[in-house]
This record gives C-alpha cells, sequence and structure tokens, in this order.
C-alpha cells in the first residue's frame, strides 16, 4: 500500500468518517429544483401580475388623475411587481445553475430561458385572468398591499378629492342610489341620477367600481363618473 | 481488483473502505502532480492537500454521478480544495508571481507557437515558470488543457463551467500568456 492510501484510510478509520449517505443529495438536488420550479411560478405569477396593473391603471392615460408627470410614472407602473418579477427569475436562474447539469449551460442561455419560462407562463395566467384574481386576494388578505404593490387603491381612496372605489353592496335602480364598501371597508351612499355610466360598468351587486364624483358628507359621496375596477382605454371610455 | 474500472472500485469502497486503497494508489500520482502545478507547493503541502481531497472525495462518493468519468469528479475536487487552499492563503499568490524574475523568456523561442510551445514544453522549467505568472483561473485552465491534456467537456466537469465558458478561458489565457512571452522577450 502506497504512503498516501496508508494515510487516507488510517485518517479515516480514526476519524471514523463514512459516506454521506445517497439521500441526502437527492434531497439537496430535490431542493435546488424545487426551489427553481417555485420561483419561476412566483416570477410568472409577478409577471403576470404586472401585465395586469399596467392594463387596468388609468393613471397612465388619465392625466387628471395626478398633479404632475412623476407620479404618473410612480403610481402608473407597478416598480415592486417588476422588482419582484426580476427577484425571482433572478432566484430560479441562480437555483438552475446550481443544479447538477447547470454548468454545463451557457449563463446568458439560463437567464433568458428562466426570463422566456416566466414570461410565457405569466403571459397565460394574464389572459386566463388569474393574474387579476391573484391581485385581487393579495388586495384583499395582506397588509399595506395596496401601499406598495397596487398603486391603483391610493389613486382611487381619495373621495375628499372626488375620487372613490370599493364593491357595490346593492343599487336602489329608482332612486339611482348604490351602497358601496370602499377599498378600506368603509360604506358610502352614493347618488348616481346625473352620472355618466361607463360601458363595462353593469351596476350590481360585488361588482368592483370606481367613481369619480364629489364627496358630500361623511359617507355620501354624488357620482359624475362611474367606471368598472378593471380596465382602461377605449372600451372603458364609451358610455351607456 | 487493480483492473476494475473507476465505477466498479467506487461501488467497491462503498462496500469496504480497504477497497478504497486502489482509487486513492491510482489517482495519487496525477492529482499530486495538478496540486503542486497549480499552487506550485512543495511535496509536504501539496500532501497535505492530497490527503483531504481523498477524504473529501470518500465522504462525498455517493454523490458521483456513474455517468460521467470518475477521473473528472476527482479533477473537481482537487481543483476546489486547491481554490480553497488559495482563498485561505491570499499571500502564496504574490509570492507565487514574485518569486521568479530571471530570464526564464529567454529560453522560449520568440516565434511562438503556444500549443506547441506548452505541450513540448510542460516538463520544462521555463514554460511553468511562465504559467506561474498567470492569474489561478488562466493557469488552471492551461494546465488542465495542455499538461493533463484534457477536453473541453473534461474541463467543463472538473471545473463546473460550461463548455462555451471553458473555450473563452483558454482562448483569455492563450492570450495573456502571450502577452507574457512577449514582455519577457522585450524585457
Amino acid at each position: 500500500m502506497g504512503k498516501t492510501s496508508k494515510k487516507v484510510l488510517e485518517k479515516i478509520k480514526e476519524e471514523e468518517i463514512k459516506p454521506i449517505p445517497k439521500w441526502h443529495f437527492i434531497l439537496k438536488e430535490s431542493f435546488i429544483w424545487s426551489l427553481f420550479v417555485l420561483s419561476t411560478i412566483l416570477g410568472s405569477v409577478g409577471f403576470g401580475i404586472v401585465l395586469y396593473l399596467l392594463n387596468n391603471n388609468d393613471v397612465l392615460q388619465d392625466k387628471t388623475l395626478v398633479s404632475n408627470f412623476w407620479e404618473r410614472i410612480i403610481f402608473g407602473i407597478p416598480f415592486a411587481w417588476i422588482l419582484l418579477t426580476f427577484f425571482f427569475i433572478l432566484v430560479a436562474y441562480y437555483n438552475f445553475k446550481n443544479t447538477e447539469e447547470g454548468y454545463r449551460f451557457n449563463v446568458v442561455k439560463i437567464f433568458l430561458l428562466s426570463l422566456l419560462v416566466s414570461f410565457l407562463i405569466g403571459g397565460i395566467l394574464y389572459t386566463t385572468k388569474l393574474s387579476e384574481k391573484l391581485n385581487n386576494l393579495f388586495v384583499d388578505n395582506l397588509p399595506y398591499y395596496t401601499h406598495t404593490m397596487d398603486m391603483r387603491n391610493r389613486i382611487w381612496m381619495r373621495p375628499e378629492e372626488g375620487y372613490l372605489a370599493g364593491k357595490i353592496n346593492s343599487v336602489n335602480e329608482e332612486e339611482k342610489i348604490l351602497v358601496l364598501i370602499d377599498l378600506n371597508g368603509e360604506q358610502w351612499e352614493v347618488n348616481y341620477v346625473d352620472a355618466t355610466v361607463r360601458g363595462r360598468v353593469h351596476l350590481i351587486k360585488d361588482e368592483d367600481i370606481k367613481i369619480l364624483g364629489k364627496q358630500v358628507s361623511e359617507g355620501v359621496f354624488t357620482a359624475e363618473d362611474i367606471r368598472p375596477w378593471g380596465g382602461m382605454g377605449r372600451h372603458m371610455q364609451e358610455s351607456r | 481488483m487493480k483492473e476494475k474500472s473507476d465505477q466498479e472500485l467506487v461501488k467497491e469502497t462503498l462496500k469496504g473502505i480497504d477497497n478504497y486503497k486502489y482509487l486513492v494508489e491510482r489517482y495519487e500520482k496525477r492529482l499530486s502532480t495538478y496540486i503542486k502545478r497549480i499552487l506550485y507547493l512543495n511535496t509536504e503541502d501539496a500532501e497535505d492537500i492530497l490527503q483531504e481531497v481523498f477524504i473529501k472525495a470518500y465522504r462525498n462518493l455517493n454523490s458521483y454521478n456513474p455517468k460521467y468519468k470518475f477521473s473528472n469528479w476527482i479533477y473537481r475536487i482537487a481543483h476546489n480544495e486547491s481554490v480553497s487552499f488559495l482563498r485561505k492563503n491570499k499571500n502564496l499568490q504574490k509570492n507565487i508571481v514574485n518569486t521568479e524574475e530571471n530570464n526564464i523568456f529567454d529560453s522560449i523561442p520568440s516565434d511562438i507557437d503556444l500549443e506547441k510551445e506548452i505541450l513540448e514544453d510542460s516538463e520544462r522549467e521555463g514554460v511553468l515558470h511562465i504559467l506561474q505568472k498567470l492569474d489561478p483561473k488562466s493557469r488552471d485552465v492551461l494546465q488542465l488543457k495542455y499538461i493533463e491534456e484534457k477536453d473541453y467537456n473534461e474541463i467543463s466537469e472538473i471545473l463546473q463551467i460550461s463548455s462555451g465558458t471553458v473555450g473563452s478561458l483558454i482562448s483569455r489565457a492563450k492570450i495573456k500568456l502571450k502577452k507574457l512571452l512577449e514582455d519577457g522577450k522585450n524585457k
């Protein structure tokens, strides 16, 4: 037996070194793959929500909603979700690179692939309206979500300035009065006698809407323009 | 036992530690030379690192995938151990660069065909000394390509980088080496 092999074997026996069990490596590899899949899904969700928020935020088109260009950018572009999406895509890329075979692939190609997969799945989530549902879920359940991730709420929850949004609780069609639960959970009585009701608004219970008008008193609002919560652009501008 | 393949010896080692000696004996000389050439260490220090390599290899034997060459797997461990040794001994790199300020460049012909030069003269002091002056990454990749005679895929497995990156590392390292040789000639 050679000198090195003798020393190596002696040390292994002396220190009772044992090979790490196979399941340990399988578990580690599975963990890395799971993180890759999870971060790809989260990146896709992020991209889907970015698409939804960009396509459903009228701040970018309606200059009257904010006072200057920078406010339009800050409130119109979902920066937090964009950052989060790229973060998850980076995590996905990092995990893929650290899989057993990951090193074989070109770094740029892996990154572009992660980006492409997230964009593709995100696009599907957006077209199937799943990203909208998820966003609504976050709005309802995550504290501070509307202050950081979905800025539309900050634009449309300024009743003293004439902006109000929420869910219709009940509608009195004869008197043209509806009861609205705003985004903060407060109840409003909204008179819409002289209001323009946009094409996609149905004025039915549980419908999400946003209203331009005037606050008359505490909990009382007069609507001038009723718009659907989601959407912007041409279709929304058509009135009934 | 000595005629068995690496893969078979891995299986045998997992059955009984005493069989590990065949793998150690098969690779000790090659890895020792590799470590000494990367780190420019004396035999004693290289021996310590080599032991660590074999112990680490034994500990991680179950992570070896028989789909790939065992030699690349154990070279990877040797590479990683050498890199972490360099990290722990940062002064070593400086010393490597500063030790040789002699006229080693004079021994290299002016009309340089690098590949031929390194391949044919890998045992000659001159080329090994010039390699010392390269950064560890460039040195490592040139050692593996021209001295250990590994192909791109093997280097890719050892260094855990894509074959494309291996290609660009080698061509960058060759440019650096060429510059060193030319600078040496002009001194």
